[in-house]
């Protein structure tokens, strides 16, 4: 609105003094134009009284000299002195009447020359009828009549012509005037016309500006009325919001305090009441630093208050802090706080919201000794892993040499005495061998099994079919020919390909071990199953199986359930099988019934990933 | 020189029974005529740079050295990073002979530049196998440079 106000004033002052420049004009030239009318009206009709005056006096002169004429021939005819005297008395009536248009033609020389010529008409005629006056007393009165008719034409057409002349060049006079006077009343009709239309013209332009002006001045209104409706929602909207911060601090879980440039309270909320123990009336104008703040504290508190005001800055301002704080009754606790300073014009003040964090402090005390706590654990546990580390290295290389030795001397003595011993003693140096070997294939096992627990377990999707197969390599089992091993496609799984493949080897190698009695009728089957939270494999074989009471037995280390002449191995693979499949967080079971077969089955959890891309 | 015989192979070992029977089954098979054996890593040293007491042995390389890992005194794979650091006895071949299938020791080996790494088998009838196989790749088949 401010803009609409002053964009347009400059235009609209241009417009407003031309619109005024122009009515003024208008108006004087009208005022002008009446006024010299209205004084050539005065003059007209002061030129036609005075022109009527002397048309008026000629006329007059003319019945005179008529009359003069008449009242001649009267006396000529009859005589009587009475008619002179009447004569006389109108030719001295027309001397004055002369001299009274001399007046009035005094300023018109023309005329005052044709008077003087009518006047001068008149008294040679007045002076020829004296004339014949005196002859008349002489001679009688037919002399007299002749005498007068002699001479008379002349003068008395003398008088008629200059009277007419004079008539006339006033009558010329007046239509003059009257032709000039109508010119003039049409330039007064003109100028008249033009004015009024330049008046109206005016007035239709003040009427539009007018109009517009109104129209404009109801949008500002409009817009003041708004804007005022604005300011007013606005005012609201801020009482309101004030309000609410209001309410905010007072109610806040955090103690909120503010103090002046002096260190007194000035704002102190509810849980400032409770966290200190003064009321807000208690606290409000007294020093924090005697309500809340610790002695040891109090100087460094005042000084850096003091800092603060003389150089700006402050070491504890708009920053976390956790410090001590004292209630009402000495007790210390720990607080976090955060100060910012406030500015208005004239003052300043502090702000701080405070928390109590003796909990927060204990929490995180308690959280510290359970981490030193681990810490050592974790360091114990990894001190425990590199003994059974060399403990591991030891055995690998230690145990490994004696056994060598015994077996390696045992076959020396064979071939050395071979033909010196008979069949039993040629069996106990076979005896000795084998003790060896196997001793030899325990401690790989066992081995094998102690690494399993320590190797890093790294998840990954893998297509199982080509794990099987790789196992297979493994156990030498590829070129069997004797057992026929049928393996369906298996569903994928989640998991470590290098430790499965020896769950796998562990499983096919025993399926293999515990059916080769069957020569070419073993058979082996391995499939797999997906179900919505595992995937589920098995090895099914038709070999001797096992006794199911003894089931429990199955996976534990070193545990056999069939004797080792029967069958060789260490009973080992099934605890290393198991140890891999719990560590994929899976599960492994058997079942069997005595010359039977068994069947063996693990399940793997899924990736919950993988379910949710699949 | 007459009657000389060069010492084709360097057994490296400090376990009697060890070196017995690879000296047996080196002998019986016929592959190397003359082994030498020293017990540890210092006297290897000693023998193959001709001094102290092996001072006055006739110079010459062997064609091939057998070396244990756990040694008293210096170990196998001390000797090995030795003879593999000396332009002098860089080329010679050597070969570790170890009950350790320990991926460390492995790698520590490959690491130094061990020619061939072999695990002693428990049962005597492979041992004597391998024994041969080595024997007989690398007395027969395998070049080596002759000594400087």
């Amino acid at each position: 609105m401010q803009e609409a106000v002053t964009s347009h004033s400059a235009w609209r002052h241009w417009m407003w003094s031309a619109g005024f420049a122009l009515a003024l004009a208008a108006v004087s030239l009208l005022l002008a134009q009446a006024y010299r009318t209205a004084r050539h009206a005065d003059a007209m009709r002061q030129f036609l009284v005075h022109t009527s005056r002397v048309l008026s006096g000629i006329q007059h002169l003319e019945t005179l000299a008529a009359r003069l004429e008449a009242d001649q021939r009267g006396y000529l005819i009859a005589g009587a002195p009475a008619l002179e005297r009447v004569r006389d008395a109108e030719f001295e009536e027309a001397l004055r009447v002369c001299a009274r248009l001399g007046t009035l033609l005094a300023r018109d020389p023309a005329q005052s020359q044709r008077l003087k010529a009518a006047e001068h008409a008149l008294r040679q005629r007045h002076a020829r009828m004296r004339a014949t006056s005196q002859v008349s007393a002489t001679q009688g009165l037919p002399a007299a009549r002749a005498a007068f008719n002699a001479h008379a034409p002349e003068s008395a057409t003398a008088v008629r012509n200059t009277l007419a002349i004079l008539r006339k060049a006033e009558q010329q006079r007046l239509a003059g005037f009257a032709a000039t006077a109508g010119s003039s009343t049409r330039n007064f009709n003109g100028v008249l016309a033009m004015g009024s239309l330049l008046a109206l013209a005016t007035l239709l332009f003040c009427c539009a500006a007018l109009w517009v002006q109104m129209r404009r001045s109801e949008a500002l209104q409009a817009a003041l009325a708004r804007d005022v409706a604005e300011a007013q929602r606005a005012r609201e909207q801020l009482q309101q919001s004030e309000q609410r911060v209001r309410q905010i601090i007072q109610t806040a879980s955090d103690a909120f305090i503010a103090i002046d440039d002096e260190g007194l309270v000035q704002k102190w909320n509810e849980q400032a009441e409770r966290m200190f123990g003064w009321t807000r009336a208690e606290a409000l104008g007294q020093p924090l630093a005697e309500l809340a703040i610790p002695e040891r504290y109090r100087e460094a508190h005042r000084r850096g208050l003091e800092r603060y005001l003389a150089e700006g800055r402050g070491a504890v301002i708009n920053r976390r802090i956790e410090i001590s704080a004292v209630d009402r009754n000495g007790n210390e606790f720990p607080i976090e706080l955060t100060i910012w300073p406030t500015r208005t014009a004239t003052r300043i003040s502090f702000n701080a919201f405070l928390r109590d964090i003796t909990e927060r402090k204990a929490a995180q005390d308690a959280i510290r000794n359970l981490n030193s706590e681990l810490a050592a654990q974790a360091r114990q546990l990894s001190e425990t892993n590199r003994e059974l580390e060399s403990f591991s290295y030891s055995v690998s290389h230690d145990l490994r040499a004696p056994l060598r030795h015994m077996s390696g001397y045992a076959q020396i003595l064979r071939e050395e005495a071979g033909d010196r011993l008979d069949a039993p003693l040629l069996r106990y140096v076979d005896e000795i061998s084998a003790s060896a070997r196997r001793m030899g294939a325990l401690i790989d096992d066992l081995l094998a099994f102690s690494r399993l627990s320590r190797q890093a377990l790294t998840p990954i999707p893998i297509d199982m079919n080509a794990v099987v197969a790789e196992a297979m390599d493994d156990a030498g089992l590829t070129q069997n020919p004797q057992a026929h091993i049928d393996i369906a496609p298996l569903p994928a799984a989640h998991g470590d390909p290098v430790l499965l493949r020896q769950v796998w080897s562990n499983l096919l190698s025993n399926a293999v071990k515990y059916s080769a009695r069957l020569g070419a009728h073993a058979r082996i089957r391995v499939e797999g199953e997906r179900e919505a939270d595992k995937v589920r494999y098995r090895v099914r074989d038709n070999g001797v199986g096992f006794d199911p009471r003894y089931a429990d037995k199955l996976f534990g280390v070193f545990q056999r359930l069939h004797p080792e002449d029967e069958f060789e191995g260490t009973g080992v693979g099934l605890a290393i099988v198991h140890r891999i499949v719990a560590r994929h967080r899976g599960q492994v079971s058997a079942q069997s019934q005595p010359g039977r077969g068994a069947e063996f089955v693990f399940e793997l959890p899924t990736d919950p990933a993988e379910e949710m891309r699949a | 020189m007459n009657g000389y015989q060069q010492v084709e192979i360097l057994l490296v070992e400090d376990s009697a029974p060890d070196a017995e029977m690879t000296l047996r089954t080196l002998k019986r098979r016929g592959i190397a005529n003359s082994v030498e054996w020293v017990r540890d890593g210092v006297e290897a040293l000693d023998w193959i740079h001709c001094r102290n007491d092996y001072a006055t042995r006739p110079n010459g390389h062997p064609k091939l050295v057998l070396l244990d890992l756990k040694m008293p005194r210096m170990d196998g794979l001390q000797l090995l990073e030795a003879m593999k650091a000396d332009p002098f006895t860089r080329s010679i071949p050597v070969v570790m002979m170890t009950s350790s299938r320990e991926e460390g020791d492995l790698l520590a080996s490959y690491g130094l530049g061990v020619n061939s790494y072999v695990v002693k088998p428990v049962d005597f009838a492979e041992f004597a196998e391998r024994i041969a196989q080595i024997g007989m790749y690398w007395m027969i088949a395998n070049q080596t440079p002759n000594s400087p």
